[in-house]
């Protein structure tokens, strides 16, 4: 793909281990994450996520596969595109008796940026009253925005942010995926690893959901959402049992669930259900396709046994 | 680089350890200097006569109480043809009058011993710095920032060791000038001419470069095990156990061994118990090879391992 920024090809990493065994983190990852938007990177404990990000930003070394950023081989030239490029891998690493303004700083000379721009993401994460407090202070979702901050100091083309929201309480969480939104607004490409799915569902226009090192589903939302499931409608009305006679004879798949019908159709179809009941002087009291959340996909996708059980080879 | 370089500066200059390192310092140099000041006087011509006098007279009575007696000691053990008052004027010590003013001469004598502490504190400094940096996670946001694993390390290599450098010099500097005010306004400055200010100066440039080469070598030590207590607990278990051992186990080995080379640098002079030597130059020369391949090594693994 042409206008990916983030490409994995084939990504197979392994951990030795100090006692002679070895952890497989990542089995064969292939991903690509176009230009724009922001992209969930999804998958349960373990999964291989930060490994994944460790591997993009050169801090791991793959086993096999390579990882590119922004069209640069991360082994060979990270360094030409690294400071296009924001990031936070797991919780934010800074000096902690250090103040959260110094840290800033230390990292924006690195890069020749000014102290306007240390101000500026103080400032956007809301932690300009706190600058001068030294790290160790700081809550867990402060340090959290520190990190953004320093990710956001590069004003970075791709921010590469692994579980952002991580300890931060509703309106942090609120305010991470406000922030995430209007970066995304701004032109740049955020990939998102994160645990919490309903933020995830609200905040990307991707997913990649990832299971014992492997892909299991990548796409735009909607349809990794749909992946494999048949579309269905739920229909209220009073006459249950006749309704659902009356569908079946009409030749729709339908059954009887919770108080309602099911009936196997795509909303775009809901007027068959109407018209048909109607002919028989039932009338539907509701009529909605069913919502399935990320957080089922996620589950169903992440609990199907691997065919690879045995996934810590000793 | 430079960008790098003058972080490094900053980061290790705000380190909360080097700050308190460095108050305790001057404040022990301070303390020095004070009570050195207040101890030293000149004698004028009177009472060192009545000091001279004293120190005779109890002299002539230790004599006078050897020879009766006092001392125990028994008559077999006078040599043959010596009676009791020569032996007890071979063995009680002669006067020597204390001289209480301090001549600024004996700088270097402190200096020398003080450079010792310095380059131990020094070296747990370059330690520390690697060693805080692993504890708390940082070089992973370091390398999100510059990922180029031998700049960043070389960067950091240098940076402790300059700063070791510098610093040795200061502190040097400053015991200088903390005990130069007890030796003009009550001791002595005789002696002090350009001649020795330049011998001074060889041998504390070459006793910083010691440092220098100490804290890099701590700094590399601390970023190879990834931690502080490791690398200080590996240099000094090879300067108080490893290399004593050795000496005495194989002493044709000196010659490769770091402490023993490291005084000989500075000192110019072998330490006493050693048989063979290098020559300075060759002391030193084989220091900068040690830092270089202690550096070598921890970068050479620090681009293998991953940071995770």
């Amino acid at each position: 793909m042409d206008s990916a920024v983030i490409e994995v090809e084939g990504l197979r990493k392994e951990y030795r281990r100090m006692r002679g065994g070895r952890t497989l983190a990542v089995d064969g990852l292939d991903m690509s994450v176009p230009q724009g938007g922001v992209f969930g990177f999804l998958g349960p404990n373990g999964a291989g996520k930060t490994t994944t990000i460790r591997c993009l930003l050169g801090l791991v070394r793959p086993t096999a596969g390579r990882c590119t950023l922004l069209r640069a081989d991360v082994h060979a030239a990270l360094a030409s595109v690294i400071d296009r490029v924001g990031s936070i891998v797991e919780t934010p690493a800074l000096y902690p008796r250090f103040s959260g303004r110094l840290n800033l700083e230390l990292l924006s000379r690195l890069q020749g940026i000014g102290r306007g721009a240390v101000d500026a993401v103080l400032d956007q994460v809301g932690l300009a009253d706190r600058a001068g407090d030294q790290v160790r202070t700081y809550s867990l979702g402060m340090k959290q925005r520190l990190g953004i901050a320093a990710a956001l100091l590069k004003d970075p083309e791709v921010l590469i942010l692994d579980e952002p929201a991580n300890g931060l309480d509703p309106a942090g969480i609120k305010e991470v995926r406000d922030l995430v939104r209007r970066l995304s607004s701004q032109g740049r490409t955020v990939f998102v690893s994160s645990h919490q799915l309903a933020e995830v569902q609200q905040m990307c226009d991707r997913v990649a959901i990832l299971s014992r090192g492997r892909l299991v589903a990548t796409g735009k939302v909607a349809e990794v959402l749909s992946r494999g499931r048949r579309e269905v409608l739920i229909v209220k009305l009073r006459e249950l049992e006749a309704g659902l006679g009356a569908l079946r004879t009409a030749g729709l798949e339908a059954s009887m669930e919770d108080g309602s019908l099911r009936v196997q159709l795509p909303a775009s179809e809901g007027a068959k259900v109407t018209e048909i009941l109607a002919s028989r002087g039932m009338f539907v009291s509701e009529l909605r396709p069913e919502e399935v959340s990320l957080e089922d996909v996620f589950l169903e996708l992440t609990q199907e046994p691997s065919p690879s059980q045995d996934h810590v080879a000793r | 680089m430079s960008n790098l370089l003058r972080v490094e500066f900053r980061r290790l200059l705000s380190r909360r350890i080097v700050r308190f390192a460095g108050a305790v310092v001057l404040l022990g140099l301070l303390i020095a200097g004070l009570v050195l000041f207040v101890r030293s006087h000149r004698l004028d011509a009177a009472s060192a006569a009545r000091l001279q006098a004293k120190e005779e007279a109890k002299y002539e009575q230790a004599i006078a109480s050897c020879s009766a007696g006092d001392f125990g000691i028994p008559p077999s053990d006078v040599p043959k043809g010596e009676t009791m008052q020569q032996f007890c004027q071979e063995i009680v010590q002669p006067p020597s009058i204390p001289n209480p003013a301090f001549h600024l001469t004996q700088y270097r004598a402190v200096a020398e011993g003080l450079s010792g502490l310095l380059i131990a504190l020094l070296t747990v400094l370059g330690a520390t710095s690697a060693g805080a940096e692993w504890h708390s996670g940082t070089v992973t946001t370091q390398l999100t920032w510059e990922p180029r694993r031998t700049r960043l390390l070389v960067a950091k290599v240098a940076v402790a060791g300059v700063f070791a450098f510098v610093a040795f010099f200061a502190v040097e500097a400053l015991l200088f000038g903390v005990l130069a005010p007890a030796a003009l306004f009550r001791g002595s400055t005789n002696g002090i001419d350009a001649g020795w200010f330049a011998g001074t100066g060889v041998i504390l440039l070459r006793a910083a470069a010691v440092a220098a080469m100490g804290a890099a070598i701590g700094h590399t030590l601390a970023w190879l095990a990834r931690n502080t207590a490791v690398a200080v607990g590996a240099a000094l278990g090879y300067a108080a156990v490893v290399e004593p051992l050795l000496r005495a186990a194989r002493p044709k080995w000196e010659p490769w061994f770091l402490v023993s080379n490291a005084v000989r640098f500075i000192t110019a002079h072998p330490l006493d118990f050693t048989t063979q030597a290098r020559s300075t130059t060759g002391a030193g020369i084989l220091l900068a090879a040690y830092t270089v391949g202690a550096v070598v090594v921890s970068l050479a693994v620090f681009r293998r391992r991953d940071v995770t």
